[in-house]
């Protein structure tokens, strides 16, 4: 009972750090360009303006536009029901690692489909792009997360591969490790819709991938797409820091324990929101056919990852 | 009379029924309707095959013919019930869609429709060798009669093809009636006492090839697209559906049981490998077509290699991995012949409604028909996401499947672990190339703004057509989120019908729960849509944004551009084989063909060699009396010869 308790706690907080997390990398990308920047509260106070406003639809658009913006913050929830954030357990056994990438596919796939509703250009391009991108990165994903099970010996339960990983110690220090971890990243900024691979900060460019599919919405609709986007970033984020390097987390339900693994993730993903933001602000958006190159190395990486495991 | 008799003969009989009725004279809807009706009683009593089997019990039964051919027998095994029963729901639902059409009623059209449902179920619950192999020829020669209206071109292709197919399988099964010295398959179960592993490994590769060339294996996937895209479209889901399962039935049944695997991990590597080519090959293919039936017919293909996949996977599962997950993987690959079928009929009688009701075929001309037929566009959603693998659509459930059992194997002990990463990789990116393909077909055919104005006025939907397509869409979403009992069933059959060991179910039941992902995704999205009923909102309708200028129906995405990014990623696979045709002589109009390598590079060149040769042959062929008589006499002697000495 305890253990649902703090599950669903901890379930709640992934999604109310989301836009903070936003925040983070916004704030700290404006001060490397010696930019005051906006607090980094503000993107709680967009959603809240957002959630305030009415709405504008296209008349071209079906049922599904409207009904888009709920699918997708429902799959980000269902994944926030099942990632481990500072404790090992997670509220809704309903799937392991395998459907979890493919909740992933079920919003991608909802966004691309509200990108051609409406018959902009924008939102055609923008959907066009993001599943050229999709067909590279679903694999690497998957690949990488299966050198985790395989690395921690027990299956593609999610919760159990932090607590076997905290178990085999320093063992798990390995090549495979490293290398599925830097898979997992590229793929972390390329789902993401982060330079190099798109601009989340430009409108109205020929480079976008991610905004051009969000261009029809508004108000609300734009509100619940702008949270889900903002979760899955850091439901990646936390992933990193759980299922990659979960050193920290609580693997038991005694207070200190708990206080420690929440401490533990949020200097996680300030961290990794740091080097994001970093990473960001030192190379510039790639032209779109160079992404495919990036992505291929993920992929690879992923995939020495797993081999080095039967290998070495 | 026994139990068994009286279902066979329900089984049989009105569908025979039928296909004689069409033979008489007299009005033509009316006789045509009544067979399909007769046929339609047949398919509810093959559905109920599988409660049939239970029950009844039903027992195998043999008409003896003769001491030369044997007998021929039919048995009931769950396995075989569950495919039938599941078949001949598709079979239904294509009929009752068919009955509301009555253009493409035409009586001997109608007729083959029995005949080939009294085929396909006969194929699966035979239980002698010629049985099985006079029902499998039945099956692929109505479905080429029923392809009549295509080209001719592509019909014979089709026969030609699916007939080398054919032989081979005709070879196989005359070995198997050698090595085993009797025609009756309950007699089979294994050739591993008989010969020695080299034997068995090269009938089941052989089959392989022979099933596949119904299947869609390459290179023998050459007929598919064209024969889809212009037979009527009631014969092309009866094909892509039904009869794809006989032939994964057939496939599994004497892989694992009338041939038994033997100890060879060359074979399994073999099938791994051209089914891979197949199923990435045929979702790539999938990207460039312009007609959703074409699209739709290079989907086959990558399902099909897709569960091909997954047969030569429990093959190396029982070489390699001490067999503990053969029968999860092969639970996996009869789970997504069933999915597919649901989902690929969906799809087709789809397909064929917005043809019937609009009139258009190409991709390019639609669009916005969401707007126009928005109950049409719900089915389609639903198809869409089924076979795009999305939560909680059956096909989710069977990708998943796929996929869960690879890696589950991943953390045992084996040499061969490092295939096992590429063929996640494999089944990932055909899986995801396949999704980018099916909403590219969504999309570009339901969103959107309108590219025709026969979109506009499409004529509305009557409840006959609607009907069976609502329940396939159904079963599509009932299949997905009940997915765990069902798979447990499948398992069960596998376990009890093949020489395979009992799956651990706890695999699929601890990790994995449609049901709850559904109600919590359905939670969610309507505790957000209450909130906002709540607190209501205005909301203005505009026409979509336009940069200021006024956008006419060309001005948005095409779909040839939404695949052009990933066609330029994979260009170097395409290969340099586009056609431009400047269609109207004209300055502005292209049409791009892409002609596939395996066409211009194998098939081609085998039939210029076939060519070349009849040329030489035909040397012989002098129309002269006397020498017609000296071959004779030559290949008397030479046969006699060798019956003497050999």
């Amino acid at each position: 009972m305890m253990s649902i308790l703090v599950s669903a706690i901890q379930a709640v907080f992934l999604i109310a750090v989301s836009p903070l997390i936003t925040g983070i990398v916004k704030k700290v990308k404006a001060l490397m360009q010696h930019r005051r920047g906006a607090d980094i509260l503000q993107p709680y106070r967009d959603l809240a303006k957002l959630l305030r406003k009415d709405e504008t639809v296209s008349e071209s658009t079906s049922f599904l536009f409207r009904v888009i913006p709920f699918v997708c913050m429902a799959a980000m929830t269902l994944l926030a029901f099942m990632t481990p954030v500072f404790f090992t357990g997670i509220l809704a056994p309903y799937g392991d690692i395998v459907t979890l990438v493919y909740l992933f596919t079920l919003y991608r796939f909802c966004m691309v489909l509200g990108g051609l509703e409406g018959g902009s250009v924008f939102g055609g391009m923008g959907s066009s792009r993001e599943m050229m991108m999709s067909v590279l990165i679903e694999p690497a994903l998957l690949l990488a997360l299966m050198s985790m099970c395989v690395l921690s010996n027990g299956g593609t339960d999610i919760s159990s591969i932090p607590t076997l990983l905290i178990a085999l110690g320093s063992a798990a220090f390995c090549p495979a490790l490293l290398l599925a971890a830097a898979s997992f990243a590229i793929t972390l900024v390329a789902e993401n819709a982060r330079i190099p691979f798109d601009n989340p900060a430009t409108h109205l460019e020929l480079t976008m991938i991610h905004e051009g599919m969000l261009l029809e919405y508004s108000g609300r609709g734009l509100a619940l797409m702008e949270l889900s986007s903002e979760m899955r970033l850091t439901i990646f984020m936390t992933m990193l820091g759980t299922m990659f390097f979960p050193w920290g987390i609580s693997t038991t339900l005694e207070g200190l324990d708990l206080l420690v693994g929440l401490v533990a993730i949020l200097v996680k993903l300030v961290v990794f929101a740091f080097l994001l933001a970093v990473l960001e602000s030192s190379i510039s958006k790639s032209r779109l056919f160079k992404t495919p190159n990036m992505l291929t190395a993920s992929f690879v990486l992923a995939l020495l990852a797993i081999i080095s495991l039967y290998i070495l | 009379m026994s139990d068994s008799e009286l279902y066979i003969a329900l089984l049989l009989l009105p569908a025979l029924i039928g296909a004689v009725a069409t033979l008489l004279p007299g009005k033509k809807i009316l006789i045509s309707r009544i067979s399909l009706v007769l046929c339609a009683v047949s398919c509810v009593v093959g559905a109920l095959s599988y409660t049939a089997a239970y029950r009844l019990p039903l027992e195998s039964m043999s008409l003896d013919i003769g001491p030369l051919v044997g007998g021929y027998s039919v048995s009931f095994d769950s396995l075989s019930t569950a495919m039938m029963s599941m078949s001949s729901i598709v079979y239904l639902l294509t009929l009752v869609h068919l009955l509301s059409c009555p253009e493409r009623c035409e009586k001997g059209n109608c007729g083959f429709i029995c005949l080939l449902f009294m085929a396909v179920m006969l194929a699966m619950c035979a239980n002698s060798i010629i049985l099985l192999l006079v029902a499998w020829e039945m099956v692929t020669l109505t479905t080429f009669l029923m392809t009549k209206g295509s080209d001719e071109v592509y019909r014979w292709r089709y026969f030609t093809i699916t007939h080398f197919g054919g032989l081979i399988i005709m070879c196989v099964f005359g070995a198997l009636w050698y090595l085993y010295g009797t025609c009756d398959l309950s007699a089979m179960t294994g050739l591993g006492v008989i010969t020695d592993g080299l034997v068995s490994a090269g009938l089941i590769l052989l089959l392989f090839i022979g099933f596949g060339t119904k299947l869609g294996l390459v290179p023998f996937h050459a007929w598919m697209p064209d024969l889809y895209s212009t037979a009527p479209v009631h014969s092309v889901t009866l094909l892509s559906t039904v009869c794809s399962n006989v032939a994964i039935l057939l496939l599994m049944k004497s892989t694992f049981l009338w041939i038994g695997v033997p100890d060879n991990t060359y074979l399994p590597i073999v099938i791994l490998t051209l089914a891979a080519f197949g199923s990435v090959w045929g979702a790539m293919e999938s990207l460039i077509q312009t007609e959703p039936r074409r699209i739709l017919a290079y989907s086959s293909m990558e399902n099909m290699s897709m569960v091909i996949l997954c047969l030569a996977m429990g093959i190396l599962f029982e070489v390699e991995f001490e067999g503990d997950l053969t029968a999860l993987m092969l639970a996996a690959a009869m789970l997504h012949t069933i999915n597919h079928a649901f989902f690929k009929s969906l799809m087709l009688l789809n397909v064929g409604t917005i043809e019937k009701l609009t009139g258009e075929r190409n991709i390019d001309r639609m669009g916005g028909l969401a707007l126009f037929l928005p109950l049409l566009s719900m089915f389609a959603l639903i198809g869409t996401l089924s076979m795009a693998a999305i939560p909680p659509m059956n096909g989710f459930v069977s990708e998943w499947l796929m996929i869960k059992t690879v890696v589950t194997a991943g953390t045992g002990t084996s040499v061969l672990n490092v295939l096992l990463p590429i063929i996640v990789a494999v089944l990932g990116v055909c899986g995801t190339m396949a999704a980018v393909s099916y909403a590219r077909l969504y999309g570009f055919v339901f969103l959107g703004r309108p590219r025709s104005e026969s979109m506009r006025e499409a004529r509305p939907m009557g409840k006959g057509l609607s009907v069976p397509l609502a329940l396939l869409a159904a079963a599509c979403v009932f299949l997905g989120i009940f997915a765990v009992p069902v798979v447990r069933k499948i398992a069960v059959a596998i376990s009890d019908t093949l020489t395979v060991a009992p799956v651990d179910m706890g695999i699929v039941s601890e990790a994995l729960d449609p049901a709850l992902i559904a109600v919590v995704l359905a939670l969610v999205c309507i505790v957000l849509y209450g909130l906002f009923r709540l607190f209501r909102k205005d909301k203005v309708k505009v026409s979509t944004w336009d940069c200021g200028t006024e956008l006419n129906k060309d001005m948005q995405y095409s779909s040839e551009g939404f695949s052009q990014p990933l066609v330029r990623v994979f260009h170097p696979f395409y290969g340099d084989t586009a056609e431009v045709k400047d269609v109207r002589g004209g300055t502005d109009t292209y049409h791009i063909r892409f002609t596939e390598p395996f066409i211009r590079h194998i098939l081609n060149p085998v039939g210029k060699a076939v060519d070349l040769l009849s040329v030489h042959v035909e040397r012989m062929q002098s129309g002269n009396i006397q020498a017609y008589l000296a071959y004779l006499l030559v290949t008397l002697i030479v046969i006699l010869l060798a019956v003497r000495f050999i």
